[in-house]
């Protein structure tokens, strides 16, 4: 029997031409196990953990009063069930991302004034991924903060993104700080239910790549 | 398909992948050459679908670069501000090397490449100014004429009080080599100075360049 030289596929010696039905059964069996293994592999690959969420209740602010702890907990689409977009407060067992890994995160927000805007003024969202450490001060894996000044249209729209990277001994202490502060002195600034969104999608191991 | 070997049989193949196999015609005992002929052809595009999954798989090209440490600008000197980055947070295909230049991330495969940079500015004069993704000679010697930006914030004005925190970002074609990297720059609109207090650049790898077939 001869082997091919990489993937091992057996093919029969000129003296085998006999036992051609063995040799057809054995590559038979090698290629639906290689097939297997890459199908696998691109499956994998594939459908990496994602998913989208936006805040369920109305968030509203007055000038210069942050509302802070928010968590973003209702699912648009996730991949991957019993997953929050949360804080420490809430945060459930096993953090916010599933696996470890890099994950690309974003969010965008929607707000609108429910009166008068005042020139210059700020609309401000802090959205940190952290990790919690035992000194009590959160880690800043990812600062994706955004602040802008406030249109004459009373709507502003705006959002920013970056990348994670999640160790799996530290995954489990891993969740979002959201903040939400405007000084928009003529009136409150409200979040609808629904607007402020947060999403990510899992991209791949840190692992070094090594095939050219 | 059929082709001539030296000896003068004819061996068939597959017309996409030219995958050698025995016919009616031929004898019994030319079936093992035919095998191995198969299953070598086999073998080599296997090895490369392996190297295409094995890029894929456990990772993808991605790197990130970070920036902590305050920088002070002077607008009255140079006009354009391409920033230095500190450290490597992740690179998985090493794509940043500092030895050769701290301002860009330069992949080596050719594709589509997702790009988002994250400024934050303190307290300065400036309150109006442009972040901008770039793909090109990024320097410190880069001037307003050197650079050709990719994606660039809307520009900041305004009198609210520091940070300023902007980012842009998108998706932009590595379709050759003869690039020095993606990096990003701070274009004041005004003149005076300000302090950067924060910076991150980030690239992942999309996909290929080419053409999907139907």
């Amino acid at each position: 029997m001869i082997l091919s030289p990489t993937q091992q596929l057996p093919c029969p010696s000129p003296e085998d031409y006999a036992a051609l039905a063995l040799y057809m059964q054995r590559l038979a069996e090698r290629f639906e196990a290689k097939i297997v293994a890459e199908r696998a592999l691109i499956t994998d690959f594939a459908t990496q953990p994602a998913g989208l969420w936006a805040n369920t209740g109305a968030l509203t602010a007055s000038n210069g009063s942050p509302i802070s702890a928010i968590d973003i907990t209702t699912a648009i689409f996730t991949n991957t069930p019993s997953r929050l977009f949360v804080g420490f407060s809430t945060l459930p067992n096993g953090g916010v991302f599933p696996e470890a890994g890099v994950y690309h995160v974003g969010w965008n927000v929607t707000m609108q004034e429910l009166g008068g805007v005042t020139a210059g003024s700020f609309r401000q969202i802090t959205f940190q991924i952290q990790q919690a450490t035992a000194s009590g001060t959160p880690l800043v894996l990812q600062d994706m903060s955004r602040k802008v000044i406030a249109s004459t249209l009373a709507t502003e729209r705006f959002g920013n993104d970056g990348l994670v990277v999640v160790g799996e001994s530290t995954r489990a202490l891993v969740g979002a700080r959201i903040e939400f502060l405007h000084d928009n002195v003529a009136s409150q600034v409200r979040i609808n239910a629904g607007n402020l969104r947060g999403w990510y999608r899992r991209l791949g191991s840190t692992a070094q790549i090594e095939v050219s | 398909m059929d082709v001539r070997r030296a000896g003068g049989a004819r061996v068939t193949s597959t017309t996409a992948h030219e995958l050698p196999y025995q016919t009616g015609g031929d004898r019994p005992c030319d079936a093992p050459e035919v095998w191995c002929e198969f299953t070598a052809a086999l073998d080599a595009k296997m090895h490369t679908t392996d190297q295409l999954i094995a890029r894929y798989q456990p990772t993808i090209s991605m790197a990130k670069l970070t920036r902590d440490t305050d920088e002070i600008f002077l607008t009255s000197t140079q006009g354009i501000f391409p920033i230095r980055f500190e450290a490597v947070e992740l690179d998985t295909d090493d794509m940043a090397d500092f030895a050769v230049s701290q301002f860009n991330i330069k992949p080596h495969r050719l594709g589509s490449y997702y790009v988002t940079a994250s400024v934050s500015l303190a307290s300065g004069d400036v309150d109006n100014f442009e972040v901008s993704v770039v793909r090109g000679p990024v320097t410190t010697s880069t001037t307003s004429s050197s650079y050709s930006p990719l994606a660039t914030t809307t520009a900041t004005r305004g009198t609210y009080s520091a940070p300023f925190i902007v980012r842009a970002g998108g998706i932009f074609d590595w379709a050759t080599d003869d690039f020095i990297g993606f990096g990003v720059i701070i274009n004041p609109l005004d003149s005076g100075t300000f302090s950067m207090q924060l910076a991150t650049l980030a690239v992942y790898w999309v996909s290929d360049l080419q053409v999907n077939g139907p």
